[in-house]
């Protein structure tokens, strides 16, 4: 994949986030090579009190929200920030995360577990959506998420990604970060589910956008104690992780192409 | 996107919608229902029966719409979403958080 030449590309991320921490440093490349890169991040509905099950209260209250709105409102100025640090802007689309459908997922363990089925038509048509949004361009690159630590929002982006791969669209996954970091055999278990599903990985060496990827990561204040609690220094351990993809060639950020359906 | 808008009786406003309900369209839909509460009413009727397709930012609007209603003690009800409207509802389970009635001779 050439990321020097300016090409329309869409990073797709479940939730606030996910882009930044996995590939920031391939969109920031992007941008400085006169790219148009945007972010999209799905599952950025808003609340009222019916979509709260007793599971998702329960996930309020370990995560300490009392205020769904204020949180939703934090969170969206930090992706804006994290956005203007990769040199890219973001749209937020209004599906409900996987906790408010319902009680398709009532617990963690369904939560990163089998995605069920009526959620492959919502990919379905997540992927007309994301060619139907106003920043869609003909040629345009699509990034999804590999899916690693299997959260059913994240597979669910995934097949949206083999839909769209399936009309001959350029599509590829990421490696889901953190968890590709503190759980690296998760990738393997991953791969090991999707088969055929997508090709062989392929690094993209971001040199000094590694730098823009921290920055960026670094925006998402009320998120960073939370996603990095396995470590004092997060900064240390993206480096670490980007430096140990990129071998001899630095750092860098890998990728697998998306297969189509069969 | 066209939309109406009409006053049918105290404190209930029907907006009628006409063509896509996208991305593209959300902000002027989010904005005729802002308009709507602005002049008091805190029941809202979505005529749907015209709109083509919804996205899930068309849908976002409407919770959005919902939510103000609700601090009023108000609602927005939808009526006649085609199949592909009523398909979306469903699976983001907002079939369960809207009342949806068939024909606007209902609301």
């Amino acid at each position: 994949m050439d990321v020097s030449t300016p090409m329309p590309a869409l990073f797709i991320q479940p939730h606030y986030d996910d882009v930044p921490l996995s590939c920031g440093g391939t969109v920031a490349l992007m941008a400085e090579h006169g790219g148009s890169p945007h972010m999209v991040t799905v599952f950025a509905g808003e609340l009222v009190d019916e979509m709260v099950g007793e599971f998702a209260a329960w996930k309020h209250s370990r995560w300490k929200v009392s205020d769904p709105d204020q949180v939703q409102a934090v969170r969206r100025a930090e992706d804006a920030a994290a956005a203007r640090a990769l040199g890219c802007d973001v749209r937020w689309l209004g599906l409900p995360d996987a906790i408010y459908r319902g009680d398709r997922y009532s617990s963690d363990s369904e939560l990163f577990g089998a995605l069920r089925g009526e959620e492959l038509e919502l990919a379905a048509h997540l992927a007309e959506e994301i060619r139907h949004l106003p920043e869609w361009r003909d040629g345009a690159r699509v990034f999804v998420p590999l899916g690693v630590g299997a959260h059913v929002d994240h597979q669910l982006v995934f097949e949206a990604g083999r839909h769209l791969a399936a009309l001959g669209i350029e599509v590829y996954a990421y490696e889901d970060c953190p968890y590709a970091v503190h759980t690296p055999e998760g990738v393997a278990a991953r791969l090991a589910v999707l088969g055929h599903a997508v090709g062989e990985p392929f690094p993209v060496p971001i040199g000094a956008m590694l730098e823009r990827r921290l920055e960026a990561i670094a925006c998402y204040e009320s998120q960073v104690p939370v996603i990095f609690r396995f470590t004092t220094d997060f900064r240390r351990a993206i480096a670490d992780f980007a430096d140990a993809r990129g071998g001899a060639d630095g750092p860098a950020e890998r990728f697998w192409p998306v297969r189509p359906r069969e | 996107m066209k939309i109406g808008l009409e006053r049918i009786r105290e404190g209930v406003v029907v907006i009628g919608l006409n063509g896509r309900l996208d991305a593209a369209a959300a902000r002027e839909v989010q904005e005729c229902l802002e308009e709507a509460f602005a002049g008091g009413s805190t029941n809202l009727v979505v005529d749907l029966s015209k709109v083509s397709f919804i996205d899930s930012t068309g849908l976002g609007t409407l919770v959005s719409g919902l939510k103000v209603a609700r601090r009023a003690e108000g609602d927005v009800r939808l009526v006649a979403p085609n199949s592909q409207v009523r398909k979306l509802l469903q699976l983001t389970t907002l079939d369960r958080v809207f009342r949806v009635s068939d024909s606007l001779a209902e609301v």
